[in-house]
């Protein structure tokens, strides 16, 4: 496998249960050896894609492979580690019996790594995991997907039972792993301001579909606020993503509209504001963007 | 892939032969008990004062239908939560995506789980079966219900149906409480039918003799399974409305021939064959029918 290959890709994935439509037409692609943000709102389709990439789920459109394989039902594809949101673990089992279920269930595994995890999280190996706290079963679980020694990991709300210090430590691990071996990370977060740290590449997923896909550098530098005069917006309506009129003064989101409009201020967006304002843009639902 | 199984479920089988252990001991005590009553001379009534029956004798009455619950509990709880209980805690998408592939996740749970128990049932069942033995002069015998149940291969045989019955509901309701719930009615409606069908297993055997007050009805072999008394006038029509009515009455009847239809308890063993191999039957149905959920509806 080159590596051009696209470590996830699809191509009009769609997934329905019954009426609705968890994920419609979909078609992107993410790349290897990098770390990948899943954005977006509550039922947007990133579990539902994630369990697609996971083999959990068949796609009734379209297609995902995961290297260039299509998942199926003999556990995850080869390569690939997941964790769900709900972080699973045996509650009545010991730490130390977590790694025999890790061992016992994969062709390969570290013993070493996975202990070495486990110490740097500072667990004691010998404690039930139902008696850990949430973040340090955030970390078993965790521990379980990389000691799979896996090109791809895909971590569904990871850091969201996390301390600061705890998110800053497994965002380290992860990081550390991305560079020393290769490793691909996708991975979804509601907090968007640290993602901005750690993170190559953004899907941006809202209803089912996806609105954004590409280098979040490439992202940010299209986009543009701009602030100037109320009135009319001298700008084509396909750039603006998102308007927030005030009494004396607008400020505006622009996609590709290059700067230098005369009157009007432009600065850099951060990427927090730019998926906000997209996220903003998706829940007004068709309402007409004030001009 | 088995150490897994079996660290989970270990408290629940170990318990579970616990408790089969201790039936076999109340069992073991009703027919050594049962014997040793019939060893004794004299009968339970003695010039006009009856002693009262003994506790194996009450326990007798009862323990078929006590067996039959226990096939039902250990079947449907232990059988129920199997995967039922993964799925509600999530667990399940852990070990769905490991390196092992889902059907051999699925089978050896339920083969861990399954194996010991219906192991120890079958002895249950064939220790039962021994020591009902003294009650088959007064209960009628080992062909009748609940007794032909609990007692051989029967009893295994539904433990086997019953626990792989709530496994599979239980890995597509995905509920612990509603999968022991139907596994009730399940077991109850195949129970039933078991019983209605057991009769047709194989031609039953008949005694016909000429119609008279000594052969109103016809004595069958001891331990006999008795399906039907039939009165037959000359023409060949089966007129036994009309005895009985005329037994009320006081009219003459125009019958020929009473006969009975029974099966012998020679046939207990074959019969045993058959139910435990229709359930068996139904079990790899309902199993073949666990692994397409699996493979389609469980991890949705």
């Amino acid at each position: 496998m080159s590596v051009t290959t696209p470590a996830v890709a699809a191509d009009g994935l769609g997934v329905r249960f019954g009426r609705t439509h968890a994920l419609r037409d979909c078609t992107f692609a993410l790349p290897s050896g990098r770390i990948s943000a899943l954005v977006g709102p509550n039922g947007a389709g990133k579990t539902t894609l994630m369990h697609v990439a996971a083999g959990l789920l068949s796609p009734t459109a379209g297609s995902l492979t995961v290297w260039g394989e299509t998942p199926g039902t003999y556990g995850a594809p080869e390569g690939m580690a997941f964790v769900s949101q709900a972080k699973p673990l045996y509650k009545r089992f010991t730490v130390t019996d977590m790694m025999r279920v890790g061992r016992k269930l994969n062709t390969r595994w570290d013993t070493d790594l996975a202990d070495k995890l486990v110490a740097e999280a500072g667990i004691d190996p010998a404690r039930r995991v139902g008696a850990l706290s949430a973040g340090q079963r955030t970390r078993v679980a965790l521990v379980l997907a990389l000691a799979r020694r896996p090109r791809l990991v895909v971590l569904d709300e990871p850091f969201a039972d996390l301390d600061p210090l705890a998110r800053t430590d497994t965002m380290k691990v992860l990081m550390r792993a991305t560079a020393d071996d290769g490793l691909t990370v996708l991975l979804s977060s509601h907090v968007i301001a640290e993602l901005e740290d750690i993170c190559d590449h953004l899907l941006l997923t809202a209803r089912g579909g996806v609105h954004l896909d590409g280098d979040i550098d490439t992202i940010v530098d299209e986009h543009h606020i701009a602030v100037g005069p109320a009135g009319a917006l001298p700008f084509t309506p396909d750039a603006v993503v998102e308007v927030l009129p005030a009494p004396r003064q607008t400020t505006v989101m622009l996609r590709g509209a290059a700067p230098g409009t005369p009157g009007w201020e432009f600065t850099r967006p951060r990427l927090e504001d730019v998926v906000m304002a997209h996220l903003r843009r998706m829940s007004t639902d068709g309402r007409e963007v004030a001009a | 892939m088995t150490w897994l199984a079996w660290r989970q479920q270990r408290v629940s089988i170990l318990t579970v032969l616990g408790i089969i252990a201790v039936c076999a001991a109340v069992t073991a005590y009703i027919g050594i008990d049962l014997r040793a009553i019939n060893a004794e001379n004299g009968g339970a009534c003695e010039g006009g004062a009856c002693r009262p029956p003994s506790l194996s004798v009450i326990l007798a009455n009862l323990w078929p239908w006590l067996l039959l619950l226990l096939v039902f509990m250990v079947g449907a709880l232990t059988g129920g939560p199997l995967f039922a209980r993964e799925a509600e805690k999530g667990t399940h998408v852990l070990a769905l995506t490991q390196s092992v592939s889902r059907i051999r996740w699925w089978a050896t749970k339920l083969v861990l789980g399954l194996v010991p128990v219906v192991v120890a049932m079958l002895g249950l069942g064939l220790l039962n079966g021994w020591a009902m033995e003294p009650t088959y002069f007064s209960y009628g015998g080992p062909l009748l219900s609940p007794i032909f149940q609990t007692t051989g291969v029967a009893l295994a045989a539904y433990t086997l149906f019953t626990f792989v019955v709530a496994a599979v509901i239980g890995s597509a309701l995905k509920r612990t409480v509603g999968t022991v719930a139907i596994t009730v009615g399940v077991f109850l409606v195949a129970s039933l039918a078991a019983v209605a069908f057991r009769p047709m297993y194989a031609e039953p055997e008949q005694i016909t003799k000429p119609y008279g007050d000594e052969n109103l009805f016809i004595e069958t072999p001891e331990g006999a399974l008795v399906i039907e008394h039939a009165h037959i006038d000359a023409n060949g029509n089966n007129v036994s409305d009309e005895v009985f009515e005329c037994l009320r009455t006081g009219c003459n009847v125009v019958a020929e021939y009473s006969t009975v239809y029974y099966h012998p308890i020679e046939r207990y063993w074959p019969f045993q064959a058959s139910e435990a191999a229709a359930l068996t039957v139904l079990t790899v149905v309902i199993a073949a029918g666990g692994v397409w959920i699996m493979r389609t509806r469980y991890s949705r």
